[in-house]
């Protein structure tokens, strides 16, 4: 096999460095521990693994030992031509720690490895970096690269495609004490960084401006996605109205006209207005990310959320649920104590994720007026969403304190530890590719849900009379069956057959609707899909009930079943689903009487 | 001393680590929190129970209940 691994400690830019190598545009990240896959990406002289990061040899986090086992699945395969170990020069001594447990089990195998000593962009002009000092200790190459300004990458691709012979390691030394004594030796002697990064921390940890900060930031993300995405929800509106009425306005009236204005634009089109919410939203999370601002986060929140019987790591499962749960899911698995990343599994669904902005976007957009204040930056559809996302973490917090108190759950806790990785100004590209990525995800993922719903709803909705028939249409007597459970909420048949479908993805809420409200309109008639439930007369209550629904209701089969596979068990995601729905609707009930 | 009575910004050396947990004492220990070592408190959480400390590995934050169990000497250094 002629495979590359790449190795090394978390953070210490393996990930762009694959991207550097393959071009592929894998998430990079500076939070320790964030890679929990193996990616696999081709070079046009190798294929290119991308492990994740190992911190020690002697793991006690679910991420640690799961990396671990993979990184010696994999040498034991012989699958790996060559071992690429990342060395983050700023931190050489700890990188060199893992580099040199490393270098003895890939030698045990016979397999060469390569060191590529890493952010030497870093390195200050009067620091002096001996890498061919290091080289002749470690008896294996060192290559000086920069994977952010790619320099040094030729020479790596030449000493990988030729790494020479494996030299056996012969009596283990202690690692700790041979790696601080290497990279005092050879590495670069500087403060320069920590002081740096111990000004800002000064700052952003303190317990004013910290916690000023930390809410600021916070409210600033969730505002911009409303305020930064609005023009372009605009304009894929207009252009959806533009494209269908261009498509069908000079096609002869019958079922197909009627398929495609009501499904296609009408069902299918309204989701695509919310897409620029999502990329907006897996942008900002992803600065907040590479910027290293997490792992402060993380500090912040641990002593909170230790009250809730969480970890100031769940944090960034939260976080990350905001966007999606399944990768919010796989993000647990950096928490050390058991009791926390269960709690924190059972409580991820809650997250307001992306799937359900279409679905507040819509319902704000109806009950809720467009006002903006302090030069239209802050608008009060903006702060309503920001509420929506509070009351889901609310929640949360409220589930896993209940929880945690319960005496049925059995699982060691370990103390909190976390290394602070330094501040980086992020880089721009691959996150905006990443952010396009995750949004283009997010259509193709859930477009064929949605389009396979939505084609079904239609010809359910359609038939047997046909457009302007829906009420005694199947879809109509299915219904009005149900219809009996949404009457306390005020709200008519159509938004149960709404909630039915959204129980695969609650994306499908908004096409279903779509669909239905264009099969109930006998004109081809092009009003945005908000204009129809305004003029439907949903009532502010209503509204608001319907949303409390949807933040509380597990409706996602994809995180069902990556609920059951981390747990291994049907069990607790059945008990999620069924407990979840309950609350929804009881919760939805109190809503609506509170506001009517 | 205890070093969770270190005030931050001071230096100590770590004279014993009272952790019986295998797996816990030994992932301390490649960190740098090791008898001999030197550690500096940097940061508290605006909320307390986790603080921020340089160790010969980088810096690392450690829950109050770690640091309950670790002595050390102060050490005024220049």
């Amino acid at each position: 096999m002629n495979a590359v691994a790449i190795v090394g400690k978390p953070n210490s830019g393996k990930s762009l460095l694959f991207n550097r190598l393959t071009g592929l545009n894998q998430k990079v990240t500076n939070f320790p521990g964030i890679t929990v896959q193996i990616k696999r990406g081709q070079h046009k002289n190798f294929t290119v693994y991308d492990f994740p990061g190992i911190y020690t040899f002697h793991p006690i986090t679910k991420d640690e030992s799961v990396a671990i086992e993979q990184f010696e699945d994999a040498l034991a395969e012989n699958n790996i031509r060559v071992v690429l170990c990342v060395l983050d020069v700023g931190r050489l001594s700890s990188s060199l720690r893992i580099g040199l447990e490393m270098q003895k089990r890939a030698s045990v195998q016979g397999i060469p490895i390569v060191f590529a000593l890493n952010m030497m962009d870093e390195v200050g002009p009067k620091q002096i970096v001996d890498w061919q000092g290091l080289q002749k200790q470690l008896q294996a190459p060192v290559v000086p690269i920069s994977a952010k300004t790619g320099s040094g990458l030729n020479q790596l691709v030449q000493t990988l495609t030729n790494p020479g012979v494996v030299t056996p390691v012969g009596k283990e030394p202690d690692f700790y004490v041979l790696a601080n004594q290497l990279a005092n030796r050879f590495g670069p002697q500087s403060e320069e960084a920590y002081l740096k990064r111990n000004k800002l921390d000064r700052f952003l940890l303190s317990p004013v401006t910290g916690l000023f900060s930390f809410v600021a930031i916070m409210a600033l993300i969730f505002q911009s996605v409303f305020s930064f995405s609005i023009p372009l929800m605009d304009f894929i509106d207009w252009l959806v109205g533009e494209l269908a009425h261009m498509a069908t306005h000079s096609m002869a009236d019958g079922p197909i006209k009627d398929f495609l204005v009501d499904a296609l634009f009408g069902g299918f089109g309204s989701f695509l207005v919310f897409v620029p919410q999502i990329f907006f939203l897996t942008f900002l999370i992803g600065i907040l990310e590479d910027s290293g601002y997490l792992a402060r986060a993380a500090l912040i929140c641990h002593r909170p959320l230790k009250f809730f019987g969480l970890s100031g790591k769940s944090f960034v499962p939260i976080l990350t649920g905001h966007a999606c749960a399944i990768p919010a899911i796989f993000a647990s698995r950096i928490i050390e104590s058991p009791k926390r990343r269960f709690l924190t599994i059972l409580i991820v669904p809650l997250m307001s994720c992306s799937a359900r902005l279409p679905v507040y976007a819509l319902l704000i957009a109806t009950v809720i007026p467009r006002s903006t204040f302090m030069g239209g930056f802050v608008g009060l559809q903006g702060i309503a969403l920001f509420l929506m996302y509070l009351f889901g973490i609310g929640i949360a917090l409220l589930v896993s304190l209940v929880l945690s108190r319960s005496k049925r759950i059995h699982a060691e806790d370990i103390p909190f530890i976390l290394e602070m990785p330094q501040y980086r100004i992020p880089h721009w590209r691959p996150l905006l590719t990443r952010s396009l990525n995750s949004a283009w995800q997010f259509v193709s993922r859930a477009g064929v849900t949605i389009l396979i719903v939505t084609i079904v709803v239609w010809l359910v909705g359609y038939f047997p009379n046909g457009s302007g028939h829906l009420d005694t249409s199947y879809l109509g007597y299915l219904g009005h069956f149900i219809e009996p459970v949404l009457r306390p909420l005020d709200l008519d048949w159509k938004y149960g057959v709404a909630i039915l479908t959204s129980f695969l993805a609650r994306e499908v809420f908004v096409s279903t609707l779509g669909t239905m409200f264009g099969i109930e309109d006998a004109e081809a008639n092009f009003d945005s899909l908000i204009e129809k439930v305004q003029t439907s007369g949903m009532s502010f209550a209503s509204g608001m009930a319907l949303m409390v629904f949807y933040a509380v209701a597990l409706q996602c089969v994809s995180t069902f079943v990556v609920i059951k596979n981390e747990l291994g068990n049907y069990k607790v995601p059945l008990a999620l689903l069924l407990f979840y729905s309950i609350l929804a609707y009881v919760l939805a009930l109190v809503t609506y009487l509170i506001f009517s | 001393m205890l070093l969770s009575e270190l005030n931050i910004g001071q230096k100590a050396l770590i004279v014993e680590v009272n952790i019986t947990e295998a797996s816990l004492s030994s992932r301390l220990a490649e960190l740098g929190v090791r008898r001999g070592e030197t550690i500096t408190c940097l940061h508290e959480s605006p909320f307390g129970g986790v603080r921020s400390y340089k160790l010969s590995q980088g810096v690392f934050a450690l829950e109050s209940t770690i640091a309950d169990n670790i002595s050390i000497e102060k050490r005024d250094y220049p």
